[in-house]
Protein backbone atom coordinates (compact mmCIF):
# COMPACT_ATOMS: atom_id res chain seq x y z
CA UNK A 1 0.00 0.00 0.00
CA UNK A 2 1.46 3.61 -1.17
CA UNK A 3 0.38 6.67 0.71
CA UNK A 4 -2.53 8.90 -1.29
CA UNK A 5 -0.09 11.30 -2.01
CA UNK A 6 2.72 9.06 -3.60
CA UNK A 7 -0.50 7.08 -5.25
CA UNK A 8 -2.12 10.43 -6.81
CA UNK A 9 1.58 11.29 -8.17
CA UNK A 10 2.31 7.92 -9.48
CA UNK A 11 -0.78 7.80 -11.27
CA UNK A 12 -0.31 11.15 -13.09
CA UNK A 13 3.27 10.22 -14.05
CA UNK A 14 1.91 7.54 -15.49
CA UNK A 15 -0.89 8.44 -17.76
CA UNK A 16 1.82 10.86 -18.69
CA UNK A 17 4.80 9.11 -19.54
CA UNK A 18 3.76 5.67 -19.53
CA UNK A 19 2.83 4.64 -23.38
CA UNK A 20 6.50 6.55 -24.14
CA UNK A 21 8.27 4.11 -21.68
CA UNK A 22 6.53 1.71 -23.26
CA UNK A 23 7.66 2.31 -26.40
CA UNK A 24 10.82 2.86 -25.64
CA UNK A 25 11.10 -0.88 -24.26
CA UNK A 26 9.22 -2.10 -27.35
CA UNK A 27 11.58 -0.82 -29.58
CA UNK A 28 14.58 -2.95 -27.47
CA UNK A 29 12.48 -6.01 -26.72
CA UNK A 30 10.81 -6.01 -29.67
CA UNK A 31 7.33 -7.35 -28.15
CA UNK A 32 4.14 -5.87 -26.59
CA UNK A 33 4.25 -8.42 -23.78
CA UNK A 34 7.72 -8.18 -22.07
CA UNK A 35 7.48 -3.90 -22.78
CA UNK A 36 4.16 -4.17 -20.34
CA UNK A 37 6.47 -5.83 -17.86
CA UNK A 38 9.24 -3.46 -18.10
CA UNK A 39 7.15 -0.80 -18.00
CA UNK A 40 5.48 -2.50 -14.96
CA UNK A 41 8.51 -2.60 -13.39
CA UNK A 42 9.51 0.98 -13.90
CA UNK A 43 6.49 2.28 -12.42
CA UNK A 44 7.16 0.03 -9.54
CA UNK A 45 10.53 1.18 -9.06
CA UNK A 46 9.80 4.42 -9.42
CA UNK A 47 6.76 4.11 -7.09
CA UNK A 48 9.64 2.99 -4.48
CA UNK A 49 11.78 6.28 -6.13
CA UNK A 50 9.56 9.16 -6.28
CA UNK A 51 10.44 10.81 -2.57
CA UNK A 52 14.15 10.58 -3.71
CA UNK A 53 13.53 12.04 -7.12
CA UNK A 54 11.00 14.60 -6.65
CA UNK A 55 13.76 17.32 -6.78
CA UNK A 56 16.04 16.45 -10.16
CA UNK A 57 15.15 18.55 -13.50
CA UNK A 58 13.35 15.57 -15.54
CA UNK A 59 11.49 12.64 -14.66
CA UNK A 60 11.30 11.51 -18.42
CA UNK A 61 15.22 11.15 -18.26
CA UNK A 62 15.38 9.20 -14.75
CA UNK A 63 12.17 6.94 -16.31
CA UNK A 64 13.57 6.92 -20.09
CA UNK A 65 17.19 6.24 -18.42
CA UNK A 66 15.41 3.16 -15.87
CA UNK A 67 13.80 1.54 -18.52
CA UNK A 68 16.81 0.77 -20.85
CA UNK A 69 18.89 -0.23 -18.57
CA UNK A 70 15.88 -2.77 -17.12
CA UNK A 71 15.58 -3.56 -20.96
CA UNK A 72 19.54 -4.48 -21.24
CA UNK A 73 19.30 -6.38 -18.28
CA UNK A 74 16.41 -8.63 -19.62
CA UNK A 75 17.70 -9.35 -22.81
CA UNK A 76 20.92 -10.73 -20.87
CA UNK A 77 18.44 -12.62 -18.78
CA UNK A 78 16.15 -13.73 -21.41
CA UNK A 79 18.00 -14.40 -24.36
CA UNK A 80 18.70 -17.98 -24.31
CA UNK A 81 15.25 -18.69 -23.28
CA UNK A 82 13.55 -17.09 -25.86
CA UNK A 83 15.24 -18.26 -28.57
CA UNK A 84 13.22 -21.47 -28.43
CA UNK A 85 9.70 -19.31 -27.61
CA UNK A 86 10.43 -17.22 -30.34
CA UNK A 87 11.21 -19.21 -33.15
CA UNK A 88 9.81 -22.71 -32.35
CA UNK A 89 6.53 -21.25 -30.58
CA UNK A 90 3.85 -22.24 -33.02
CA UNK A 91 2.07 -18.89 -32.58
CA UNK A 92 5.27 -17.25 -33.18
CA UNK A 93 5.67 -19.26 -36.48
CA UNK A 94 6.63 -16.94 -39.81
CA UNK A 95 9.47 -14.77 -41.37
CA UNK A 96 8.77 -11.59 -39.65
CA UNK A 97 8.91 -13.36 -35.96
CA UNK A 98 12.07 -14.78 -36.96
CA UNK A 99 13.25 -11.42 -38.35
CA UNK A 100 12.48 -9.45 -35.28
CA UNK A 101 14.15 -12.27 -33.11
CA UNK A 102 17.47 -11.69 -35.30
CA UNK A 103 17.01 -8.36 -34.81
CA UNK A 104 16.85 -8.39 -31.08
CA UNK A 105 19.76 -11.15 -31.13
CA UNK A 106 21.69 -8.74 -32.79
CA UNK A 107 20.74 -5.47 -30.57
CA UNK A 108 21.31 -8.09 -27.38
CA UNK A 109 24.56 -9.72 -29.57
CA UNK A 110 26.42 -6.15 -29.94
CA UNK A 111 25.57 -4.46 -26.53
CA UNK A 112 26.42 -6.95 -24.23
CA UNK A 113 30.05 -6.70 -24.30
CA UNK A 114 30.00 -3.63 -23.76
CA UNK A 115 30.13 -1.51 -20.35
CA UNK A 116 26.93 0.30 -19.27
CA UNK A 117 27.56 3.40 -19.89
CA UNK A 118 28.45 2.72 -23.97
CA UNK A 119 25.20 0.22 -23.78
CA UNK A 120 23.34 3.34 -22.66
CA UNK A 121 24.84 5.57 -24.80
CA UNK A 122 24.16 3.08 -27.91
CA UNK A 123 20.53 2.64 -27.33
CA UNK A 124 20.23 6.19 -26.94
CA UNK A 125 21.66 6.44 -30.02
CA UNK A 126 21.05 3.84 -32.63
CA UNK A 127 17.70 2.40 -31.08
CA UNK A 128 15.94 5.34 -29.67
CA UNK A 129 17.16 8.03 -32.44
CA UNK A 130 18.49 10.44 -30.02
CA UNK A 131 20.82 12.87 -31.48
CA UNK A 132 24.38 13.70 -29.13
CA UNK A 133 23.58 16.74 -27.65
CA UNK A 134 20.69 14.85 -26.75
CA UNK A 135 21.91 12.02 -25.08
CA UNK A 136 24.82 14.88 -23.21
CA UNK A 137 21.30 16.17 -21.78
CA UNK A 138 19.37 13.08 -20.86
CA UNK A 139 22.58 11.41 -18.92
CA UNK A 140 24.48 14.40 -17.56
CA UNK A 141 27.14 13.18 -19.53
CA UNK A 142 29.46 15.88 -21.96
CA UNK A 143 28.96 15.52 -25.46
CA UNK A 144 32.75 14.82 -26.42
CA UNK A 145 32.00 11.65 -23.84
CA UNK A 146 28.63 10.77 -25.92
CA UNK A 147 30.97 11.13 -28.54
CA UNK A 148 33.95 9.01 -27.94
CA UNK A 149 31.46 6.40 -26.40
CA UNK A 150 29.78 6.10 -30.29
CA UNK A 151 33.24 5.51 -31.91
CA UNK A 152 34.03 3.36 -29.50
CA UNK A 153 31.75 1.18 -29.81
CA UNK A 154 31.72 1.71 -33.90
CA UNK A 155 35.18 0.48 -34.00
CA UNK A 156 34.93 -2.00 -31.14
CA UNK A 157 31.81 -3.83 -33.41
CA UNK A 158 33.31 -3.22 -37.00
CA UNK A 159 33.75 -6.99 -36.51
CA UNK A 160 30.61 -8.10 -36.09
CA UNK A 161 29.11 -6.05 -39.11
CA UNK A 162 29.45 -9.38 -41.29
CA UNK A 163 27.73 -11.50 -38.50
CA UNK A 164 25.02 -8.97 -38.55
CA UNK A 165 24.77 -8.79 -42.37
CA UNK A 166 24.15 -12.64 -42.41
CA UNK A 167 21.90 -12.95 -39.98
CA UNK A 168 19.80 -10.71 -41.27
CA UNK A 169 20.15 -11.72 -45.77
CA UNK A 170 19.58 -15.27 -44.15
CA UNK B 1 12.70 18.22 -37.00
CA UNK B 2 16.54 19.37 -38.10
CA UNK B 3 16.61 21.94 -34.93
CA UNK B 4 14.30 20.19 -32.49
CA UNK B 5 15.47 16.37 -31.40
CA UNK B 6 12.92 14.27 -30.37
CA UNK B 7 13.94 14.71 -27.09
CA UNK B 8 12.75 18.07 -27.16
CA UNK B 9 9.26 17.09 -28.78
CA UNK B 10 8.60 14.29 -26.00
CA UNK B 11 9.67 16.60 -23.26
CA UNK B 12 7.21 19.18 -24.90
CA UNK B 13 4.70 16.66 -24.66
CA UNK B 14 5.41 15.69 -21.35
CA UNK B 15 5.08 18.94 -20.14
CA UNK B 16 8.68 18.99 -19.22
CA UNK B 17 9.57 21.71 -20.97
CA UNK B 18 10.58 25.43 -19.47
CA UNK B 19 8.31 28.17 -21.23
CA UNK B 20 10.54 29.67 -23.24
CA UNK B 21 11.57 26.33 -24.75
CA UNK B 22 7.72 25.58 -25.11
CA UNK B 23 7.20 28.00 -27.09
CA UNK B 24 10.31 27.79 -29.17
CA UNK B 25 8.59 24.41 -29.83
CA UNK B 26 5.48 25.27 -30.39
CA UNK B 27 6.49 28.35 -33.14
CA UNK B 28 8.65 25.51 -34.60
CA UNK B 29 5.85 23.04 -34.99
CA UNK B 30 4.14 25.99 -37.40
CA UNK B 31 7.13 25.55 -39.75
CA UNK B 32 7.86 21.63 -39.51
CA UNK B 33 5.30 19.09 -40.40
CA UNK B 34 7.64 16.07 -39.82
CA UNK B 35 8.17 17.43 -35.82
CA UNK B 36 4.14 17.86 -35.58
CA UNK B 37 3.59 14.99 -37.08
CA UNK B 38 5.54 13.04 -34.54
CA UNK B 39 3.82 14.97 -31.73
CA UNK B 40 0.64 14.14 -32.89
CA UNK B 41 2.07 10.11 -32.95
CA UNK B 42 3.14 10.60 -29.25
CA UNK B 43 -0.81 12.16 -28.59
CA UNK B 44 -2.29 8.73 -30.48
CA UNK B 45 0.00 6.58 -28.90
CA UNK B 46 -0.26 7.67 -25.10
CA UNK B 47 -4.29 7.95 -26.08
CA UNK B 48 -3.99 4.20 -27.56
CA UNK B 49 -2.21 2.65 -24.72
CA UNK B 50 -4.00 4.35 -21.68
CA UNK B 51 -7.10 2.74 -23.52
CA UNK B 52 -5.23 -0.40 -23.12
CA UNK B 53 -3.18 -0.59 -20.03
CA UNK B 54 -4.99 2.44 -17.52
CA UNK B 55 -3.42 3.04 -14.32
CA UNK B 56 -6.18 0.67 -13.14
CA UNK B 57 -4.02 -1.89 -15.07
CA UNK B 58 -1.02 -1.25 -13.77
CA UNK B 59 -2.29 -0.87 -10.20
CA UNK B 60 -3.35 -5.23 -10.88
CA UNK B 61 -0.45 -6.18 -12.45
CA UNK B 62 1.81 -4.51 -9.29
CA UNK B 63 0.06 -6.12 -6.85
CA UNK B 64 1.15 -9.08 -8.66
CA UNK B 65 4.36 -8.61 -9.22
CA UNK B 66 4.68 -7.50 -5.54
CA UNK B 67 3.69 -11.34 -4.66
CA UNK B 68 6.53 -12.15 -2.39
CA UNK B 69 5.24 -10.93 1.28
CA UNK B 70 5.64 -7.87 1.98
CA UNK B 71 8.56 -8.78 5.24
CA UNK B 72 10.42 -11.12 2.86
CA UNK B 73 10.96 -8.25 0.40
CA UNK B 74 11.79 -6.24 3.37
CA UNK B 75 14.20 -8.28 4.58
CA UNK B 76 15.85 -8.86 1.09
CA UNK B 77 16.14 -5.39 0.99
CA UNK B 78 17.73 -4.34 3.91
CA UNK B 79 20.07 -7.63 4.37
CA UNK B 80 23.07 -6.75 2.39
CA UNK B 81 27.01 -8.22 3.23
CA UNK B 82 28.13 -4.76 3.57
CA UNK B 83 24.88 -3.86 6.67
CA UNK B 84 25.13 -7.05 8.15
CA UNK B 85 27.53 -6.25 11.12
CA UNK B 86 24.96 -3.26 11.86
CA UNK B 87 21.81 -5.29 11.39
CA UNK B 88 22.81 -7.42 14.40
CA UNK B 89 23.28 -4.69 16.63
CA UNK B 90 20.21 -3.91 16.23
CA UNK B 91 18.65 -7.03 16.10
CA UNK B 92 21.05 -7.67 19.31
CA UNK B 93 19.60 -4.82 20.54
CA UNK B 94 15.90 -5.12 19.51
CA UNK B 95 16.01 -8.86 21.60
CA UNK B 96 18.52 -7.49 24.39
CA UNK B 97 16.83 -4.22 25.32
CA UNK B 98 13.42 -5.91 26.90
CA UNK B 99 15.07 -8.39 28.90
CA UNK B 100 17.98 -6.04 30.61
CA UNK B 101 15.74 -3.06 31.29
CA UNK B 102 13.60 -4.70 33.76
CA UNK B 103 16.89 -5.34 35.42
CA UNK B 104 17.92 -1.75 34.97
CA UNK B 105 15.21 -0.42 36.07
CA UNK B 106 15.35 -2.61 40.02
CA UNK B 107 12.10 -4.93 38.95
CA UNK B 108 11.66 -8.52 37.89
CA UNK B 109 11.31 -9.11 34.36
CA UNK B 110 7.76 -9.00 32.99
CA UNK B 111 9.32 -8.32 29.42
CA UNK B 112 6.95 -8.42 26.56
CA UNK B 113 9.36 -10.71 24.96
CA UNK B 114 9.65 -14.02 26.76
CA UNK B 115 12.38 -16.60 26.41
CA UNK B 116 11.64 -20.50 27.34
CA UNK B 117 13.73 -23.37 25.97
CA UNK B 118 16.18 -21.54 24.25
CA UNK B 119 13.26 -19.78 21.55
CA UNK B 120 12.93 -16.33 20.87
CA UNK B 121 10.63 -14.09 19.20
CA UNK B 122 10.82 -10.51 18.06
CA UNK B 123 8.91 -8.59 15.30
CA UNK B 124 8.43 -6.32 12.72
CA UNK B 125 5.32 -4.61 11.82
CA UNK B 126 3.87 -2.58 8.74
CA UNK B 127 1.82 0.29 9.33
CA UNK B 128 0.20 2.61 6.18
CA UNK B 129 2.76 1.11 4.18
CA UNK B 130 5.54 1.88 6.43
CA UNK B 131 7.71 -1.05 7.48
CA UNK B 132 9.29 -0.61 11.54
CA UNK B 133 11.32 -2.99 13.21
CA UNK B 134 8.46 -4.41 16.82
CA UNK B 135 8.93 -2.46 20.31
CA UNK B 136 6.96 -4.17 22.33
CA UNK B 137 6.69 -0.73 24.30
CA UNK B 138 5.18 0.61 21.30
CA UNK B 139 0.98 0.98 21.19
CA UNK B 140 -0.33 -0.66 18.19
CA UNK B 141 -3.60 -0.13 15.69
CA UNK B 142 -6.41 -1.49 14.05
CA UNK B 143 -5.35 -2.39 10.94
CA UNK B 144 -1.16 -2.70 11.87
CA UNK B 145 0.24 -6.18 10.41
CA UNK B 146 2.76 -7.76 12.54
CA UNK B 147 5.17 -10.26 10.83
CA UNK B 148 6.91 -12.50 13.98
CA UNK B 149 10.31 -13.35 13.76
CA UNK B 150 11.81 -16.52 15.36
CA UNK B 151 14.68 -18.55 16.49
CA UNK B 152 14.47 -22.30 17.01
CA UNK B 153 17.40 -23.94 18.34
CA UNK B 154 16.41 -27.32 17.06
CA UNK B 155 14.22 -28.27 14.00
CA UNK B 156 10.25 -29.26 15.03
CA UNK B 157 7.00 -27.54 14.73
CA UNK B 158 5.24 -24.18 15.44
CA UNK B 159 2.11 -22.56 16.01
CA UNK B 160 1.30 -18.72 16.24
CA UNK B 161 -1.79 -17.76 17.97
CA UNK B 162 -3.02 -14.70 19.62
CA UNK B 163 -5.44 -14.18 22.94
CA UNK B 164 -6.90 -10.37 22.79
CA UNK B 165 -8.55 -8.09 25.57
CA UNK B 166 -11.69 -9.92 25.39
CA UNK B 167 -10.42 -13.44 25.65
CA UNK B 168 -11.09 -14.47 22.15
CA UNK B 169 -8.58 -16.40 20.75
CA UNK B 170 -6.98 -16.45 16.87
CA UNK B 171 -5.09 -18.99 15.12
CA UNK B 172 -2.58 -17.85 12.56
CA UNK B 173 -1.72 -21.08 10.32
CA UNK B 174 -1.85 -21.33 6.39
CA UNK B 175 -4.60 -23.63 6.36
CA UNK B 176 -7.45 -22.86 8.53
CA UNK B 177 -9.05 -26.12 7.38
CA UNK B 178 -6.02 -28.06 8.68
CA UNK B 179 -6.14 -30.59 12.12
CA UNK B 180 -2.89 -29.33 13.28
CA UNK B 181 -2.30 -25.72 13.94
CA UNK B 182 1.38 -25.71 13.57
CA UNK B 183 4.03 -25.80 10.07
CA UNK B 184 7.06 -27.08 9.93
CA UNK B 185 10.21 -25.53 11.45
CA UNK B 186 14.03 -25.69 10.74
CA UNK B 187 16.61 -24.65 13.30
CA UNK B 188 17.83 -21.03 12.95
CA UNK B 189 17.52 -17.80 13.40
CA UNK B 190 15.41 -14.86 11.35
CA UNK B 191 12.91 -17.44 10.81
CA UNK B 192 9.37 -16.25 9.75
CA UNK B 193 6.00 -17.67 10.20
CA UNK B 194 4.27 -18.21 6.96
CA UNK B 195 1.20 -15.84 7.52
CA UNK B 196 1.24 -12.67 9.49
CA UNK B 197 -1.01 -10.48 11.57
CA UNK B 198 -3.33 -7.77 10.93
CA UNK B 199 -4.68 -6.55 13.98
CA UNK B 200 -8.61 -6.20 14.95
CA UNK B 201 -10.08 -2.87 16.47
CA UNK B 202 -10.49 -4.46 20.04
CA UNK B 203 -8.17 -2.22 22.26
CA UNK B 204 -6.64 -3.28 25.01
CA UNK B 205 -3.65 -5.98 24.97
CA UNK B 206 -3.01 -8.55 23.04
CA UNK B 207 -0.97 -11.46 23.26
CA UNK B 208 0.89 -13.56 20.60
CA UNK B 209 2.30 -17.28 21.67
CA UNK B 210 3.98 -18.92 19.62
CA UNK B 211 3.91 -22.59 20.64
CA UNK B 212 6.82 -24.45 19.58
CA UNK B 213 6.81 -28.67 19.88
CA UNK B 214 8.69 -32.03 18.26
CA UNK B 215 6.18 -32.66 16.57
CA UNK B 216 2.35 -31.52 15.11
CA UNK B 217 -0.01 -29.91 17.47
CA UNK B 218 -3.77 -30.39 16.93
CA UNK B 219 -6.04 -27.62 16.81
CA UNK B 220 -8.40 -28.98 19.25
CA UNK B 221 -5.63 -29.14 21.91
CA UNK B 222 -4.84 -25.62 21.98
CA UNK B 223 -8.72 -24.37 21.55
CA UNK B 224 -9.22 -26.64 24.72
CA UNK B 225 -6.41 -24.77 26.72
CA UNK B 226 -7.37 -21.47 25.37
CA UNK B 227 -11.51 -22.36 26.84
CA UNK B 228 -10.13 -23.24 29.98
CA UNK B 229 -8.96 -19.90 30.17
CA UNK B 230 -11.81 -17.81 28.67
CA UNK B 231 -12.42 -14.40 29.69
CA UNK B 232 -9.14 -14.17 31.58
CA UNK B 233 -6.95 -11.44 30.45
CA UNK B 234 -3.76 -12.40 28.43
CA UNK B 235 -1.27 -11.24 31.30
CA UNK B 236 -3.12 -14.22 33.16
CA UNK B 237 -3.36 -16.41 30.18
CA UNK B 238 0.29 -15.85 30.01
CA UNK B 239 1.28 -16.95 33.64
CA UNK B 240 -0.82 -19.83 32.91
CA UNK B 241 1.25 -20.93 30.29
CA UNK B 242 4.12 -20.83 32.23
CA UNK B 243 2.10 -22.96 34.87
CA UNK B 244 -0.18 -24.83 32.37
CA UNK B 245 1.80 -26.49 29.09
CA UNK B 246 -0.77 -26.92 26.44
CA UNK B 247 0.74 -30.35 25.67
CA UNK B 248 3.87 -32.10 27.39
CA UNK B 249 6.45 -31.30 24.94
CA UNK B 250 5.47 -28.09 24.01
CA UNK B 251 7.00 -24.81 24.95
CA UNK B 252 5.27 -21.39 24.70
CA UNK B 253 6.84 -17.89 23.92
CA UNK B 254 4.71 -14.70 24.30
CA UNK B 255 4.53 -11.34 22.91
CA UNK B 256 2.33 -9.10 24.59
CA UNK B 257 1.00 -5.98 22.30
CA UNK B 258 -0.70 -2.41 24.10
CA UNK B 259 -3.64 -1.65 21.06
CA UNK B 260 -5.34 1.37 21.29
Amino acid sequence: MIPDARHAELKEAYERYASMVHARCRSILGSENEAWDATQEVFIKLSRSLPGIRKKESLYSWLISAGTHYCISQLRKRRSVEFDEQLHGQENAGVQQERRFALKRIISGLLLPWERKVREVVVYAYVYGYRQDEIARLTGMGESTVRKYLTKFKRGSQGSKDRVEEELNG
Amino acid sequence: MAEHGKLDIERYFAGEADEKSAALTQEHFRTCASCTAYLAKLESDRAAFLLRKPFAAFERGRSAALKDPWYRRMLQSIMRPALVPAFAAVLLALVALPIVRPYLEGRRPDSAIAYKGGKTLAFVYQRNGAIMPGNPADTFSAGDRIQVLYAAPRAGHIALFSIDGGGAVSFYQPDAHAEYCTVPTAAGADQTFPSSIVLDSAHGQELVVALFSPRPVAAAAVADWAARYAGQGPRDIRKALRKDRICGECTATTLLLNKR
